[in-house]
């Protein structure tokens, strides 16, 4: 099989520089709605008309992109020029310039991008609807589009709480929708991770409006500071965390009853890595088990809550809530001795894969995304070249991988896989390009002007 | 040769009791502190950091023990004349005679002294490249008590224990950066870390995965035997001339009190340093490394 694929090229891409918009950074989510391939775009700085993020939606038949909806402009706040916590840690004042884009009074963007897209059909759907969960900074939205071009809100604004910055992880599981918020955004700074509470939201009727808590906050742990992941397996659904203190857990529910519902701590302590397993990235069905990706956000250290440098890690837990190392460092746990099943250690075997960005399975094998920052290294040690990018694993058995992505796929500013989606038309791949913040912190260099804004990969 | 097993830690973390119950797996030989890494060979070694007597009784007990089969005044002297006749030997010639006394088993050390200098790692690594390597920890609270403990015990401990640098916190956040910048690109499961508090509070589930970890038998007669460091020749107190060779209160209470080891309470990151006069707490390096090793 993977002979074949290395006849020629994996992967061409159907979409590159943001679609004519730079500074749309991120695919962050994709879903096939009516026949189509819709991604969710944006940029956590979009402060501008032009940066407005939006919903792109992909014709296979005709091979072309329409704005399937775009974000409304809105007068701007306090909050728009909130500095990013992520980004003031990470490049200090090399990164101001990315706070200075709104206009004071102007208007901007409602959104600055979509987290998190999926298919569902409720009470008060007369078909499957496409949901989108949104980022922004005057509180996320979960929007609703039965035709795929009007998109209204289902929920208050942050589900009543207007600091909350995203809504992501949209699950449909059981007959209802999940969602979790992330991220904190105040008139003074926007955290990208750690929302107000560690909630979950579900609703068997978003259409309605209706949400309420489907879990107590933080599943009852004060540490778990966010709900990072949501996947179906094994008839359950779970819910993965995001813990600074102690490393993530993972929690399963049966749904059974009303919310909030009865969950159980499959994992914890990160799998016995601690905190180096920050946070439940990307979680997947596959053959059977869940594949639970995990690592650091962005590039592996956390330099708000002091964690890291890490690497990504993945682990495959059964239907009985046994857990088996796939890819990271060896350990011992209250599990029993943990090596590695593909023989890989953190990262895949590579330092700079910070976690796994996303998880997908398609034709018969699973994928794995990564988020890989070495160009940001390679800027900071003043390296003869900027190198790293984005990787894209596969594997048909779960422990033997392959590399059919490596290097941003020719460009290092792609530092992320953020989406995989199996579509008609093969494997789909959302990217996620830093070309602005490498061009910034690299600014002595005359290599830094790399390609800029997302780019969409189709292949195998 | 089976390749040997070296645990790495700063000292007060539990080495000693650790190494004394590894060390008694029927396929492994544990060993004293034998501070050998201090230098590039025993010349250099038995004048230079070993002039200190407190780190040559571990090599005295064990060529004595390894030698004449038992620990007296007499064998010591004799060990002493031997080290003496060999000091043109450099190390892995030394640990190479050691490793032939002691027979195809696992030689089982562990030597504080050696995790606060990077040279002495770096020597480690290079005359054993294959070597095992058990990243021990203890709490950098509790690990700092102790240290003040034993200091407080000990008058010359005093006396050395002077400046910034001897201030337990920085010797714990030292310490371990050291092991992990000398680990971290050796071979994936060359390197294993464990918390000392959970590994002993855990015997029956953690020793059969150092006994995985090594490829050694980990069945119950097995682990049996690991139950007992007493029963080493060198978990007491030595003769005239070499009387240490290790920690002083496994010296004198070597053997496993289960259960003292389960009701031992781990103190969090935020509670009050005795040693600190300023009432300081432990700052965000100290807090870093410690909840990367899973504590509060």
């Amino acid at each position: 099989m993977m002979d074949e694929l290395f006849d020629g090229a994996l992967f061409s891409a159907i979409a590159s520089g943001g679609l004519e918009r730079p500074g749309a950074t991120s695919a962050y989510a994709m879903a096939l709605f009516n026949g189509a391939l819709y991604v969710g775009t944006g940029s956590p700085v979009a402060r501008t008309a032009a940066q407005a993020p939006r919903i792109m939606r992909y014709d296979f038949a005709d091979e072309t992109w329409t704005t399937a909806f775009e974000a409304p402009l809105v007068p701007a706040s306090a909050r728009t020029n909130a500095p990013d916590v992520q980004l003031s840690a990470l490049g200090g004042g090399a990164l101001a310039t990315l706070t200075r884009q709104a206009g004071a009074g102007g208007l901007v963007p409602r959104e600055v991008g979509y987290a998190s897209l999926t298919v569902f059909q409720g009470p008060s759907d007369p078909a499957p609807a496409l949901y989108a969960g949104t980022m922004s900074r005057d509180g996320a939205l979960i929007l609703r589009s039965t035709d795929g071009t009007t998109f209204e809100p289902v929920c208050a604004p942050g589900m009543g709480d207007g600091s909350v910055f995203a809504l992501r992880s949209l699950t449909a599981f059981g007959g209802r929708l999940f969602a979790a918020p992330a991220g904190t955004v105040t008139d003074d700074a926007l955290d990208r991770e750690v929302p107000p509470a560690a909630r979950l939201y579900v609703s068997a009727d978003p259409a309605a409006m209706v949400w309420e808590e489907a879990a107590p906050a933080g599943f009852g742990d004060a540490a778990n500071l966010a709900v990072s992941a949501l996947c179906c397996a094994h008839g359950k659904l779970y819910a993965g965390t995001f813990n600074a203190a102690r490393g993530f857990q993972l929690w399963a529910s049966d749904g059974a009853g009303e919310a909030p519902f009865t969950w159980d701590r499959i994992v914890t302590d990160g799998g016995a890595a601690y905190n180096q397993n920050l946070t439940v990235t990307a979680m997947a069905e596959f053959a059977g088990a869940l594949y639970v990706g995990s690592g650091v956000p962005d590039n592996g250290s956390d330099r708000v809550r002091n964690v890291g440098p890490a690497s990504a890690e993945l682990m495959r837990v059964d239907a009985g809530g046994a857990w088996e190392l796939i890819a990271g460092r060896p350990r011992f746990s209250p599990q029993g001795l943990k090596v590695p099943t593909s023989l890989m250690g953190p990262g895949f075997d590579d330092f700079f894969n910070a976690s796994v960005a996303a998880l997908g399975v398609h034709d018969g094998a699973l994928y794995v995304g990564t988020h890989q920052w070495e160009a940001f290294q390679a800027i900071e040690n003043g390296a003869d070249a900027i190198v790293g990018g984005a990787q894209v694993w596969r594997t048909e058995d779960g422990e033997a991988f392959d590399l059919v992505l490596e290097d941003g796929n020719g460009n290092p500013a792609d530092v992320a896989v953020r989406a995989l989606l199996s579509t008609p038309a093969g494997l789909a791949v959302g990217t996620q390009n830093q070309s602005r913040i490498l061009r910034l912190l690299g600014r002595t260099r005359d290599d830094t002007k790399l390609p800029g804004g997302f780019s969409v990969l189709v292949g195998l | 040769m089976p390749e040997p097993l070296f645990i790495l830690c700063p000292p007060r973390s539990f080495s000693s009791i650790v190494c004394g119950i590894l060390g008694q797996h029927p396929e492994c030989y544990g060993l004293p502190e034998l501070n050998l890494f201090l230098a590039d060979d025993l010349q250099s070694l038995w004048h230079g950091p070993m002039s200190l007597p407190i780190f040559r009784d571990g090599l005295l007990r064990a060529i004595a023990q390894l030698h004449d089969g038992v620990q007296t005044e007499d064998t010591v002297l004799r060990a002493r004349s031997f080290i003496t006749a060999h000091l043109h030997w450099d190390i892995p010639t030394l640990v190479a005679h050691i490793q032939e006394c002691v027979g195809p088993k696992i030689l089982v050390e562990k030597s504080p002294s050696i995790v606060s200098r990077p040279e002495s790692l770096a020597r480690l690594l290079a005359a054993f490249p294959d070597a095992n390597l058990l990243h021990l920890t203890r709490h950098p609270h509790a690990n700092g008590e102790s240290i003040i403990g034993l200091r407080n015990r000990y008058e010359q401990l005093q006396l050395v224990a002077r400046g910034k640098a001897s201030d337990p916190e920085n010797m714990w956040d030292r310490c371990h950066e050291l092991i992990l910048a000398a680990t971290e690109d050796l071979p994936l499961g060359q390197t294993m870390r464990i918390q000392g508090e959970t590994l002993l509070a855990n015997l029956d589930l953690y020793l059969p995965q150092i006994c995985e970890w090594l490829d050694i038998d980990a069945s119950p007669a097995a682990m049996a035997e690991m139950m007992h460091p007493e029963n080493s020749p060198y978990a007491c107190r030595g003769p005239k001339g070499a009387p240490l060779g290790n920690d002083p209160n496994f010296l004198d209470g070597p053997s496993i009190d289960q259960e003292r080891l389960k009701r031992m309470k781990l103190p969090t990151l935020d509670d009050p340093l005795s040693w600190r006069e300023d009432g300081s707490l432990f700052g965000p390096r100290t807090r870093k490394l410690a909840t990367a090793f899973g504590y509060q």
